[in-house]
């Protein structure tokens, strides 16, 4: 065999003690490192050159790149589960906590109208009401302001996040020229510490969205979000996201801004995952619908108190008026309108709170006419709180058109949903335009009490009737209503009543019949046991009913003239009889002149506690679509707990998939101590035995120099 | 295959067991010491609605009780005076008939006028209780003044209601409202004096006539009385060509009311009038019916104190108010009686209520409780499980931790 190739035993030893300190270097830095964030732990690997002798090694870090994709899907998931399970659980809190809840204050709210409705007369009982309206009023605005704060709380820390993930982008573009530059060199890898800086960043952001990744065959990586949008090219350009709330600058969304090229490209809500997604996610899915929810109660029940307290006569004997007074509103201009100045008012309908939804409207301006009065035509439609068009069952969008709305400051047009809009000026616009209205979001804060002496409570009702003394028949009353209270002695507005505003019902002359006319209803008398004669102030007949079946709803069996039935409901009172009338049986109907100990419209107030009032599901209208205040309270709160709960098992459900997969890389790349105690007493003893081939050649090469000297 | 497991592994994995051990351990802690099994919504989200749905109830069950505790005290206040009125009254009937006496003096008369005027004066006093926030409670909604008043020169009755019809009602439960008092038109005025009637004019030589059976007079009274057409309440009585017999007839309708057989000179009855007539065949004598009245208590005690202070007075005027005075209070009583049966029956229906209602309260605080309340027994056990849990978590933690091969070598 031939021997010539063999290293000398100095080149052996030096070689071998290079090596084994190598090696005892490799085991030192995994010791240090074990609590090094993103370290992955080496290992050097040797060969044998031609010669025999232990090559120069290689050190490379133990990486699976698949072990390493499944830990950073795992984090987003577990992240984006965080956000929204932290997000959700403190207005879950807020929501639960007996001393947070509107319904308490809902329930002493009633109570105190059914205490106060029990003796009409006594001022302390209505001064109660007073109390707890104030008391209402301010728990619904302490939720609102709660939920308020929480959206600037969760606006600010979007907003921080996403200047964490820009700025983790850009650091990952410069890890990755890095480690172009520093490979491929000699074929060899690039330092394991870029590498392992770059991997952690790409944890990071993952943290932040859930994103893809491809490692190209430089080593750089391609990072793209896992819906197909890139962020980090390999060429060395990278994609930013940018925040911006149109038109509402409270409600940004996410969108990617092109470096090189002025191009934005947006992100829809929901899809980016991570803790921005989820933050996005609860943002829309959770607060979002938890404060137009809360506001929808507060605006139909101020709505439907005041409009029950309008049909009643308060303690002073005046027509009751509006004890809330509800906020007006403006829609917000969409940045492309044709001039940013433009604004629409809106308002609630007086009678619209079993119409009010909790939805958003977007109206876009389809057409203007110059007037007078200038009108402009509109199309309306209506938005789900995350911006998204609501649908109905079959998935088709809710748009209304409506055309000819006049268009003039000071005048409300009835829209839709139980709004009234003002156009200030038709003309300004332009078609096109767009505004976003959102009735139910903040405005809930705004209501206010309108009156402040308890006597304004209108318990009593506005009429009373009377039957004569000297009624022959044994019919007696059994019933009053009032269904309408509008005072309006011109007839201009379609809706008046029979009520003068003056303490009085319309006398003749004053009635719709008009100069010469008879007045409104002021006595019924009976000219048959099932026939009667509907009486003015003045004695004249106005119409006659014969052949009555039953005796309820005297007045609404009649067939009044053209002039009454042309309004909406004239005279807009009426009353029951239960008995047998006689003819010549007189019954009369008159303002209810000092009826101050009157309970009867208090009733009515009181009973709005149970009555389903308030429009449950956005889609549709409907007497079956309706629920009591409590009840939609409960709802609202079982629906943030429904929510907080999935999003809760969701956490745990990532969490033991993130533990996983945490677990399988830690296993594969992360550093073992006890390992690394045994590769250390190993490499050790290598590294004595290459000292000692060293010794053993200088013994050697002594023994020779003593032999021949 | 085994894994291979890194040191952070073997921390990272004990500070978890660890840290959920804790996590459960802290919310059963909550759970015993708030008492509670639901403590935010999202422990149990259909519940927390139920339970949101249930106290509502509960609150409302307790704003009923304390309506029917006003409605009861209303309802008893208005017993108590109409049965002090009830009893006023009865004695001024006794009164009454004690004045029909026929050998009563006049100084006997002014006796019993100046009870009967202590009585009058006790029934309109009564009218006109107030409750313990001063109103009148028989007043209606103008409840601030009186419900009657005393205008001595009115036409007609004096004693005059100026109250309303309306009447408030309370809600006892959800469905059920009741009036928690009555109007004094229904307890006082309803009642009509007596019906009576009218010799209008006659050809006969002498015509008298006297409602003497007042029920089968009421009957014909009710039967006939048109208030709409005056000329309908007029009848004539006309001797027939024998002599033997009067023919009756409404004037207004023509209509004929039979015949009743005659002597001239003898009473004959018609429906409870009788009439007394001298008169030869073709005479008539026409009477009408007078249209009914009401007149409460006080009147009807009123206007027979004026008679009895009356020395003028003649027998048959006498005579007259005496039947008025008994039959005006009969029917004044029965106004008062089927008043008082009434509260008798709400004051009945609220008691069944209330107690419905507190077994309501019994049986939906149950509800609630068995929803957000917390079971003791398996909470405390819980405890002291996770309890067990955690301290075996801890003590793996060392056991596991504090190996290391550095420790050897």
């Amino acid at each position: 065999m031939a021997v010539g190739v063999n290293a000398d035993l100095f080149s052996i030893a030096s070689a071998g003690i290079r090596a084994q300190s190598q090696l005892l270097n490799t085991t030192s830095n995994n010791i240090a490192n074990v609590n090094t964030e993103g370290f992955v732990r080496e290992r050097t690997e040797f060969g044998t050159q031609i010669d025999g002798v232990v090559d120069r090694g290689t050190t490379s870090r133990i990486f699976d790149q698949f072990a390493f994709d499944q830990l950073r899907r795992d984090t987003s998931f577990l992240a984006e589960s965080q956000a929204v399970s932290e997000s959700a659980s403190i207005i879950d809190d807020v929501l639960a906590s007996e001393a947070n809840s509107i319904s308490g204050s809902l329930s002493r709210f009633f109570e105190s109208l059914q205490t106060a409705a029990d003796e009409p007369t006594n001022i302390a009982a209505r001064q109660l009401v007073l109390g707890q309206s104030e008391a209402l009023l301010g728990q619904i605005s302490t939720i609102e302001q709660f939920l308020s704060d929480r959206e600037a709380d969760l606006n600010s820390q979007i907003t921080s996040v996403v200047d964490q993930a820009n700025s983790l982008i850009q650091s990952i573009s410069t890890l990755n020229q890095e480690i172009r530059s520093t490979a491929g060199i000699d074929g060899t890898e690039s330092p394991g510490s870029l590498l392992n800086a770059r991997d952690q960043a790409i944890l990071e952001l993952s943290e932040l969205v859930s994103v893809e990744t491809r490692i190209g065959d430089d080593g750089t990586t391609f990072v793209g979000l896992s819906t197909g949008q890139s962020l980090v090219l390999q060429t060395g350009t990278f994609n930013l996201f940018e925040l911006s709330g149109d038109p509402d600058i409270d409600n940004p969304s996410l969108t990617l801004q092109a470096t090189e090229a002025n191009v934005t490209i947006p992100i829809q809500d929901g899809t980016a995952g991570g803790e921005i997604g989820g933050l996005l996610e609860f943002r829309d899915q959770v607060l979002f619908e938890a404060q137009r929810d809360i506001g929808q109660i507060a605006l139909s029940l101020t709505g439907a108190v005041n409009a029950t307290n309008r049909l009643g006569l308060d303690f002073d004997g005046q027509l009751g008026s509006d004890i809330f007074q509800l906020p007006e509103f403006q829609g917000l201009n969409f940045q492309d309108n044709s001039s940013l100045a433009l604004s629409i008012n809106a308002r609630f309908a007086e009678d619209g709170f079993s119409d009010l939804t909790s939805l958003d409207y977007q109206v876009t301006i389809t057409g203007t006419a110059a007037g007078p009065p200038a009108n402009v035509d509109i199309e309306v439609a209506t938005l789900n709180p995350d911006g998204t068009p609501a649908t109905d069952t079959n998935g088709v969008a809710f748009v209304n058109t409506f055309t000819g709305l006049e268009a003039a400051a000071g005048t409300f047009v009835p829209v839709i949903d139980g709004l009234e809009f003002e156009f200030l000026d038709g003309v300004t616009y332009a078609a096109g335009d767009r505004f976003l209205f959102q009735p139910t979001k903040d405005t809930a804060s705004q209501i206010q009490l309108a009156i402040t002496r308890p006597e304004d409570i209108a318990l009593g009702s506005p009429i009373r009737v009377q039957r004569d003394n000297n009624n022959f028949g044994d019919a007696t009353i059994i019933g009053t209503t009032v269904t309408n209270t509008t005072v309006d002695n011109t007839f201009a507005d379609a809706g008046a009543s029979a009520f003068d505003g003056a303490g009085g019902i319309q006398g003749p002359g004053a009635s719709p019949a008009g100069g010469g006319g008879v007045g409104a209803p002021a006595a019924v008398l009976f000219t048959a046991a099932d026939a009667y004669d509907i009486l003015d102030s003045a004695g004249t007949v106005i119409t006659s009913v014969t052949g009555a079946a039953d005796l309820n709803n005297i007045l609404g069996q009649a067939t009044f003239p053209a002039s009454f039935a042309a309004l909406n409901d004239y005279p807009g009172f009426d009353f029951s009889l239960a008995g047998n009338p006689r003819a010549g049986d007189r019954f009369t109907i008159e303002f209810n002149t000092d009826g101050v100990d009157d309970n009867r419209n208090g009733l009515n107030l009181a009973d709005l506690q149970n009555q389903d009032l308030l429009r449950l599901n956005n889609n549709s209208g409907g007497s079956q679509n309706l629920i009591t205040f409590n009840e939609a309270y409960s709802v609202i709160v079982s629906d943030v707990g429904e929510r907080t709960s999935s999003a809760d098992i969701q956490l745990q459900a990532a969490s033991a998939l993130q533990a996983q997969s945490r677990d399988r890389f830690d296993s594969i790349s992360a550093v073992s101590l006890d390992e690394e105690a045994a590769n250390l007493i190993r490499f050790q003893q290598a590294y004595s035995a290459s000292a000692r081939i060293l010794s053993t050649a200088q013994n050697i090469f002594d023994t020779l120099l003593g032999a021949t000297g | 295959m085994t894994l291979r497991v890194s040191t952070n592994q073997l921390f990272d994995r004990s500070i978890a067991n660890i840290l959920s051990s804790q996590e459960r351990l802290s919310e059963v802690q909550q759970n015993v010491a708030t008492g509670r099994s639901i403590l935010t919504a999202s422990d149990d989200p259909v519940g927390a609605a139920q339970v949101i749905r249930l106290t509502e109830e509960l609150d409302q069950l307790r704003q009923f009780q304390r309506n029917n505790n006003l409605f009861v005290n209303a309802l008893e206040q208005e017993e108590a005076v109409l049965r002090n009125i009830n009893d006023s009254v009865n004695r001024a009937r006794q009164l009454a008939i004690q004045a029909g006496n026929g050998i009563l003096e006049g100084q006997d008369r002014t006796a019993i006028a100046i009870e009967l005027e202590n009585i009058r004066d006790e029934v309109f006093d009564l009218a006109n209780s107030q409750n313990a926030d001063g109103e009148f409670i028989f007043a209606g909604s103008s409840s601030q003044s009186p419900a009657f008043i005393f205008n001595p020169s009115a036409v007609g009755n004096e004693f005059q209601f100026q109250g309303d019809d309306t009447v408030n009602e309370i809600q006892l439960s959800d469905s059920i409202r009741l009036p928690s008092g009555d109007s004094g038109r229904d307890v006082f005025e309803n009642a009509f004096a007596r019906f009576n009637t009218t010799l209008d004019a006659t050809t006969a030589a002498s015509a008298a006539l006297t409602v003497e059976q007042q029920a089968a007079y009421d009957r014909f009274f009710e039967a006939n009385f048109d208030a709409v057409t005056a000329a309908n309440n007029d009848f004539r009585a006309t001797i027939n060509g024998a002599g033997t017999q009067v023919d009756i007839i409404n004037v207004g309708t023509g209509a004929s009311f039979g015949s009743v057989d005659f002597t001239s000179g003898q009473p004959f009855t018609f429906n409870g009038i009788e009439f007394n007539v001298s008169g030869v065949p073709g005479n008539t004598v026409d009477f009408s019916l007078d249209p009914p009245r009401k007149q409460n208590l006080a009147q009807t005690i009123n206007n027979f104190v004026n008679v009895l202070n009356d020395p003028n007075v003649s027998d048959g005027a006498y005579q007259e108010a005496l039947n008025d005075v008994i039959v005006g209070i009969d029917n004044g009583r029965e106004a008062l009686a089927n008043a008082t049966s009434a509260i008798g029956g709400r004051l009945n229906v609220a008691d069944s209520i209330l107690s419905a209602n507190r077994d309501f309260v019994v049986s939906t605080e149950e509800a609630r409780s068995s929803i957000r309340d917390v079971d003791l027994a398996d909470a405390i056990s819980e405890l002291a499980q996770q309890q067990n849990a955690l301290e075996a978590s801890q003590a793996t933690f060392a056991s596991v931790t504090q190996l290391s091969l550095f420790d050897f070598i």
